[in-house]
């Protein structure tokens, strides 16, 4: 899959770059919207990540000119600093996909990416499969064999967060921003978010041992696969 | 305080009364002066006239024999009296008028008297001619009344007047407060069309409300522009940083201090970007770019957020009680308000202690629809309370939360300033603490 960043922070789009690069996406940048202009026209991207404010004009406009090309399918993930409500509103119906607020983590926007391509594609199977556990994403199940285990939705979005963000460590921070969204107070009290890890290790340790559920000592949880 | 449209009624109802009444003194003064001069001008022609005829009158043969001579006309309301005056001692002014009350029958009036002293063929003689008063008294009367019915009449008539044009002439002045300053909530829609007037005041009044908007406007879009700015150069580069430090997480040969190291590097950039986007926050309501588009009901607002909230709690097993009996509803942004209660609640969490308990209960007067938010926790002490609301003021000597902000109640007190929510906070230290909000009544509905 390829990617187009339009970001003309060059600091930001090379870790962007190197993260998604290990995902196994093909990069491309544009620092201006002149220079992202071209590239739209001459390539079609599976993502564009898109800064709105770009030293040489506003991201919207890129987006408009890229929503008035016929047959294009790209999808575009808004990256802004500007806090301000109306903007996203803006943003999703001028035709982005989606939104994410800086800072922003690397996990969430894969975790984005991950939705958006679900969205876009109508996968109808949908399913992973994490040692005899199947995470059914479309339908929100989670089954062991034939049997369904009964998880909150708080539990399934932990799980499939720390599914899809496989083999790394994930803190306890980054899963609260995740599960409940950009709140204001984030502070070193995020241990709250272990009530609903000790559910869902329960309610998973019924079926099978779960040696691959992993928590990190005072940093998190991860899933070896 | 009066309006200025009954203090010109007002002032206009005293100064014509004040002046028709003196007039009407004036009248009534006068009015005796010009019936008794009337008179006396009557009396003197008949005293005249009697003097004339007087000679070759047979009268005067009757004054000869009996020295005096009385007479009353039918009505008794006019006499004539004659006599003859022997000594020639009396100081002698002619004509002289008195009044004076005379009994005549067994009834006493006032009369109008003319003394007139002449000689006749060497005799000096005493003419005295009295005209009833009563006549004169009931035409004063009758003056009196018609007097204060024209005052009366003409009063109302004028304040009536008064009251049509001073509406009329005051029309755009209340027009230009209620559209223009009352009903503004943001200068920046402000509508600029001036109110139809002839009156210069009110035009100049109206003028200078809408400069003074376009300053305000002026000065909350350099705020909101420098709000932005700020929010973009800060936020940017913790973003950097932020994703720079993840990407090095995911090297594989990293040891589990570093590791550690690492994340706790995180773990301050997200504090920073709390303070940042608090901070943001508490500048975007002060300067009110939120509006208030919900029509919301407190009682859902607060269930949701214990709702959300119910982890933290069971993480410390604390008990939260919704006891919200009353549906509260008001025109509010429900965001914010919902970050309101989020707040409180969770320092009510933060500040408990294990197996502690958490009532969230109301209550209503006539004036204020009231919440209680009540812990049994750690308690605050008095210099404590004092300062909860100010930025960046926490609890000290606290471990749990010495690495938060210290912004959350001051984002409340922003936020409740802006829905005019009075704050209180009564607590004693190892009892618990009760949060108190005190929501106007009349947003109530």
């Amino acid at each position: 899959m390829n990617v187009l960043i339009v970001e003309d922070e060059r600091g930001l789009a090379l870790e962007i770059d190197e993260f998604l690069s290990k995902q196994g996406y093909t990069i491309e940048h544009a620092r201006k919207k002149a220079t992202a202009e071209e590239k739209i026209f001459v390539n079609q991207y599976d993502f564009i990540l898109l800064d709105l404010g770009l030293p040489d004009g506003d991201g919207f406009e890129l987006l408009h000119t890229l929503k008035n090309i016929k047959g294009r399918e790209d999808a575009v993930i808004i990256l802004t600093a500007r806090g301000e409500v109306d903007d996203r509103i803006k943003g999703l119906e001028d035709g982005a996909d989606d939104y994410l607020a800086k800072p922003f983590s690397l996990n969430e926007l894969l975790a984005r990416m991950h939705a958006v391509i679900r969205r876009k594609h109508k996968l109808e199977k949908n399913d992973i499969e994490v040692f005899g556990f199947n995470l059914d994403i479309k339908n929100r199940l989670v089954t062991f064999g034939e049997e369904r285990i009964n998880l909150t939705k708080k539990e399934f979005e932990i799980f499939n967060y720390l599914v899809l963000n496989k083999n790394r460590v994930i803190s306890r921070v980054n899963l609260t921003e995740h599960v409940w969204g950009d709140i204001l107070e984030v502070n070193s009290d995020s241990n709250f978010v272990d009530v609903h890890v000790k559910n869902l290790r329960k309610k998973l340790a019924i079926h099978a041992e779960i040696p691959w559920f992993e928590t990190v000592r005072s940093i998190g949880f991860r899933i070896n696969i | 305080m009066y309006k200025l449209q009954s203090k010109l009624i007002f002032y206009n109802a005293l100064t014509k009364g004040f002046i028709i009444l003196i007039l009407g003194c004036f009248v009534m003064i006068f009015l005796d002066d010009i019936s008794y001069s009337q008179l006396d001008v009557r009396l003197q022609d008949k005293a005249d006239r009697l003097i004339k005829n007087i000679t070759d009158n047979e009268v005067y043969n009757k004054i000869s024999e009996d020295k005096s001579f009385t007479d009353y006309n039918v009505l008794k309301e006019e006499y004539v009296f004659l006599d003859k005056i022997e000594s020639d001692t009396t100081v002698v002014v002619n004509p002289n008028f008195i009044t004076s009350p005379k009994t005549v029958g067994n009834e006493t009036e006032s009369f109008r008297i003319i003394n007139y002293y002449f000689k006749h063929k060497g005799e000096l003689y005493h003419l005295e001619i009295g005209q009833s008063l009563v006549a004169v008294k009931r035409l004063r009367k009758t003056i009196l009344l018609i007097t204060i019915f024209a005052v009366l009449v003409s009063l109302s008539i004028s304040l009536i007047i008064d009251i049509l044009f001073n509406k009329v002439l005051l029309n755009p002045f209340y027009k230009i407060v209620d559209q223009k300053i009352n009903k503004v909530n943001d200068p920046l829609s402000y509508n600029h069309q001036l109110i139809k007037t002839t009156t210069q005041d009110f035009r100049a009044l109206d003028e200078s409300i809408s400069g003074l908007m376009n300053k305000v406007s002026n000065f909350i879009l350099k705020e909101k522009q420098f709000i932005a700015n700020v929010s973009h150069e800060l936020l940017t580069p913790i973003s950097i940083l932020s994703v720079r430090f993840e990407n090095i997480l995911n090297e594989e040969n990293l040891n589990e201090l570093q590791t550690k190291k690492i994340f706790d590097s995180i773990k301050t950039l997200q504090r920073l970007k709390g303070v940042v986007n608090s901070l943001l926050l508490i500048s975007k309501i002060e300067n009110h770019q939120f509006n208030k588009p919900d029509i919301i009901s407190i009682e859902s607002v607060i269930s949701e957020v214990i709702y959300e909230l119910q982890d933290r709690a069971e993480n410390k097993n604390i008990s939260i009680f919704n006891e919200i009996q009353y549906q509260f509803k008001s025109y509010a942004n429900e965001s914010l308000v919902h970050t309101l209660f989020f707040n409180i609640i969770n320092n009510a969490i933060k500040y408990n202690n294990e197996d502690g308990q958490i009532i969230v209960k109301d209550k209503t007067s006539n004036e204020y629809y009231n919440i209680y938010i009540v812990d049994n926790g750690k308690g605050m002490e008095k210099d404590a309370i004092e300062h909860a609301f100010n930025r960046f003021e926490k609890v000290e000597d606290d471990e749990e939360v010495l690495e938060s902000h210290g912004l959350g109640l001051a984002i409340v007190k922003s936020i409740a300033q802006f829905h005019q929510i009075d704050l209180e906070i009564k607590s004693d230290l190892g009892i618990g603490t009760t949060f108190i909000l005190r929501f106007p009544n009349q947003f109530m509905f």
